[in-house]
């Protein structure tokens, strides 16, 4: 069994399915190559179990409190690629529990009790990450361990991921969240396929009303997504972030992680860690509706990350920088020295941007700014002195 | 407690266009009120509370919009814009063809048009279709060059489509936005495409109010028809399944000009639980008969709904012959785009690799980058002109000095080639006279010649008028009228190409006569 958590009872609950397939037996290094071009082209991957393994853990040890949807199951099936990878267990509890293997055959079942508890109440949300390997064509496949076992039928291990996102619109959970982190390549071994022939797992076939269910997905349309070996993906760095805040509103009192916002923050993130000097570059996208839907709220205050600086550059070295908080006067952050933009991270809020330049040869400046999940991004215009 | 008028800057926008979606929160950021930007307009708010008070947006530019205000005290509010961070122009030059389909297929046409250019971008128009023709409305604009893969956007005739080389990235492809000419439907969709969806709902919702308020047209033109189809996949988006009986008439009237309309029809259709599979098949099929569909999404909608048909109707062939038609289209599309956007080297071989394709004929090029890459003429400016600019300087009391114009755009078609857009070159005197950041660029618009001057001082600009030289002499003036941090200045033309030099009237640098 891959149910890990599994505290469901007849309220609004969330309920989650994560998989993270690192170990692929066909692919290229695994335990038994398939005999395929497409197969041959893809290899093992060092990230997506230790990031399964962190959005579980996340899940289990954040969620379960919250006031709305608190968790209410959690389905985990990961497969990691080698001893620099995630380990096999999760502890819950203060126990630890093995986490199985994610096969088609173990997915499948999973995706089969998910879907049960997800349709048992209306306000439920059904919540799914998965990580490892995609490709695309006009649908995504995800590929699990045992892809490519039987070479007559590559896909058979496969999951199409658009069709299992149809089919769960006939599921009463009116909220669904989807994250993608995956690649959505094409190798030139899949062009020479006609179709490709991944499972749907759920019947596809329902009319009604739709829910609330985007798709984050990690990459655009033939692109890959990235992570260090042994640690987070990129995306699930980001997924984690937004889940913490950045993709949150305050309304009606509290701070709340929603539909609308998340895939925006997950795209924000990825977007300012572009820019880092030697980071593979990846660019989020979200899919379908957001229609503002609760996932999760906050029990305080988020942090949101900034980067502050003058116009023109050459002032930035040379300021001394404070950030004071509007609402009270108090100074929440500072830098008195430094090269590049000023960043960091403080509680959203409003805040007095304030700089002053010892050697006068700026004229002091200050800008009202606003740190407002997911980003502040700012540059005050100075004057030569 | 009065309410409080908020106002914003819209540069270069007609009034009435959605420009973007803010947002109202109290001093603890509290969502208090989200509400559409229309330009020309301002928002009174009645915040009904006292403490201070935010507004804040993000337009699809990246432009950021921000103001704090006391409601108790306040009456006015002005929004500041803080646009985002400047990013480098690489040079490159690319060029931008336009594919209709006729009898025989897809084909290179010659009608497209650059209406604007900068540094790091170029504006690209589709002629709008005659009135009275109600079909062959939908084109392909495809931009390559650089070495970049060339996408290819499906577009409503009309279109004005931005073109900018990538920076950085996996794909290095061109990328295409939708701007033009319904600035409020380019809104919605940009925001849609960039994953913001609470600001995509909030202008959705004003779109559809603006629609629903007028009576269901039943020969919309293409416009109409488009403005129609956006709002109904914001509908479709948001999950309101109330005005349906409405929107179906509307999808209905609208189906004749784009295919979006039928396959909106189809999932309107689906998410009605009393209507029978076979309702939707039929719109799904008429999607597919149609042609190519024109929103961002719906390639992967069409084929999605008939993906689902042929699952509940395996045996049924119209269905799978639909399928497979749709398919390489729907592999080839890009899934989170303003625009349907596909890869290939042409619209009837869509592929989902990238794809560099030599341009067709008829391609109009352009440069782009921080200066222009074009070759300077060995020769100076032909100062043809000379006894002329010197007797009207001297009769205006002013300076009039000729610029040259450098090609930053051409179209050529066979042997001929056509500027179609470029900059001045200011030379390093009248560069310090004008400030030292002076930039001016010039294309070719319906009105005639746009000259957009940037980087001068407002209080200079107000006094700098631009003009050309027509063959007999005839000097014609205009002056330049602000448009946000730019000045604009449109001169009669009816050329087709750009003149080689513009005329800068500079206002006399001391006191004038008679004033002290």
């Amino acid at each position: 069994m891959t149910t890990v958590f599994d505290r469901t009872d007849g309220v609004a609950q969330t309920h989650a399915l994560v998989i993270g397939v690192g170990r692929y037996r066909h692919l290229h290094g695994g335990a038994r190559p398939a005999d395929d071009a497409l197969a041959r082209s893809l290899g093992q991957l060092g990230s997506p179990a230790t990031s399964a393994l962190a959005v579980a853990r996340f899940l289990v040890d954040e969620h379960v409190t919250d006031p709305e949807v608190p968790l209410g199951s959690v389905e985990l099936a990961v497969s990691p690629a080698g001893p620099v990878d995630a380990a096999s267990e999760i502890e819950v509890g203060g126990g630890r529990v093995p986490v199985e293997p994610a096969t088609f055959a173990r997915v499948r079942d999973a995706v089969d009790r998910w879907f049960s508890r997800c349709q048992r109440h209306t306000g439920n949300v059904a919540f799914l990450y998965f990580s490892g390997h995609g490709v695309a064509r006009e649908h995504v496949a995800l590929l699990l361990e045992d892809f490519a076992e039987r070479p007559q039928e590559l896909f058979e291990h496969a999951v199409d991921l658009e069709a299992l996102h149809l089919g769960m619109a006939a599921c009463r959970a009116s909220t669904q969240c989807f994250f993608v982190d995956a690649c959505r390549s094409v190798p030139p071994a899949l062009l020479e396929r006609r179709e490709v022939r991944a499972r749907a797992l759920l019947d596809g076939w329902h009319r009604g009303p739709r829910p609330d269910a985007p798709i984050v997905y990690a990459t655009g349309h033939d692109e890959k997504a990235f992570g260090r070996p042994g640690g987070l993906t990129r995306y699930a760095d980001a997924l984690l972030r937004a889940l913490h805040g950045l993709g949150a509103r305050r309304e009606k009192g509290a701070w709340r992680v929603t539909t609308d916002q998340v895939g925006l923050a997950v795209a924000e993130v990825l977007r300012h860690g572009n820019e880092v000097p030697g980071t593979p570059v990846q660019h989020a996208q979200v899919v379908g509706s957001g229609r503002g839907s609760v996932l999760r709220v906050l029990p305080g205050v988020p942090g949101v990350p900034f980067r502050l600086g003058c116009d023109p550059a050459a002032a930035t070295d040379a300021a001394s920088m404070r950030l004071i908080a509007l609402r009270d006067g108090r100074l929440a952050d500072h830098r008195d020295g430094g090269s590049g933009d000023w960043l960091g991270e403080v509680a959203a809020g409003a805040y007095d941007f304030q700089v002053h330049f010892e050697r006068r040869d700026f004229r002091d400046g200050r800008l009202e700014v606003v740190a407002y999940p997911p980003w502040l991004d700012d540059l005050l215009p100075v004057e030569p002195a | 407690m009065s309410p409080v008028e908020i106002g914003w800057e819209a540069a270069g926008q007609r009034p009435g266009d959605v420009i973007g979606a803010a947002e109202l929160l109290d001093e603890h950021l509290e969502l208090l009120e989200r509400f559409p930007l229309v330009a020309g307009v301002t928002r009174s708010i009645e915040v009904g509370r006292a403490g201070r008070c935010l507004v804040h947006a993000r337009l699809p530019s990246g432009t950021t919009l921000l103001a704090s205000f006391d409601p108790v005290s306040d009456r006015t509010v002005t929004l500041r814009a803080r646009p985002p961070r400047p990013r480098p122009a690489e040079p490159v030059a690319g060029w931008a063809a336009a594919w209709r389909r006729g009898p025989d297929g897809w084909a290179p046409s010659g009608d497209l048009g650059i209406v604007g250019s900068e540094p790091d971008r170029v504006l690209l128009e589709v002629p709008p279709v005659p009135s009275g023709v109600t079909t062959d409305a939908v084109r392909v604009v495809q931009v390559g060059g650089g070495g970049l893969a060339a996408p290819m956007a499906v577009v409503a005739a009309g279109s004005v489509v931005e073109a900018t080389a990538p920076q950085a990235g996996p794909e290095r492809a061109w990328r295409l936005r939708l701007v033009g000419p319904d600035a409020t439907c380019a809104t919605l969709l940009e925001y849609a495409a960039a994953g913001d969806l609470a600001a995509a709902a909030v202008v959705g919702d004003e779109l559809v109010r603006r629609i629903e308020a007028q009576p269901a047209s039943l020969a919309p033109d293409l416009g109409e028809a488009f403005r129609v189809v956006v709002a109904a996949y914001h509908l479709l988006r948001v999950g309101d399944e109330a005005p349906q009986d409405a929107w179906g008439e509307r999808l209905a009237s609208a189906a004749s000009w784009l295919p979006d309309a039928s396959l909106l029809a189809g999932w309107l259709a689906l998410a009605r639980s009393r209507d029978e599979p076979e309702s939707a098949r039929g719109h799904f099929l008429d999607a597919a008969r149609r042609g190519l569909p024109v929103v961002g999404g719906s390639l992967r909608l069409l084929f999605d709904g008939l993906w689902l048909v042929n699952r509940a109707r395996p045996w049924d062939e119209d269905v799978q012959v639909a399928l497979a038609r749709v398919r390489p289209y729907a592999a080839a599309a890009a899934m989170a785009a303003s625009m349907t956007l596909l890869r290939g080297r042409r619209p009837d071989r869509p592929s989902p690799g990238p794809a560099a394709p030599e341009p067709p004929g008829s391609a109009v090029r352009f440069f782009l980058g921080p200066r222009p890459v074009a070759r300077r003429s060995p020769e100076p400016p032909a100062l043809d002109l000379g006894t002329l600019l010197r007797d009207a300087a001297r009769r205006l009391g002013s300076t009039l000095v000729a610029v040259r114009l450098v090609p930053t755009a051409v179209r050529q078609t066979g042997a001929r080639m056509t500027v179609q857009a470029g900059r001045l070159d200011f030379e390093p005197g009248l560069l310090r006279r004008l400030g030292g950041d002076a930039q001016a660029s010039v294309a070719r618009s319906r009105a005639g010649l746009r000259v957009t001057l940037g980087g001068v001082e407002p209080g200079l600009a107000a006094r700098l008028q631009v003009g050309t030289v027509s063959g007999t002499g005839e000097l014609m003036l205009a002056r330049f009228e602000p448009a946000g941090r730019a000045t604009v200045a449109v001169l009669a033309w009816t050329d087709a190409g750009l003149p080689d030099q513009l005329v800068l009237l500079l206002p006399p640098s001391g006191p004038q006569p008679g004033r002290t």
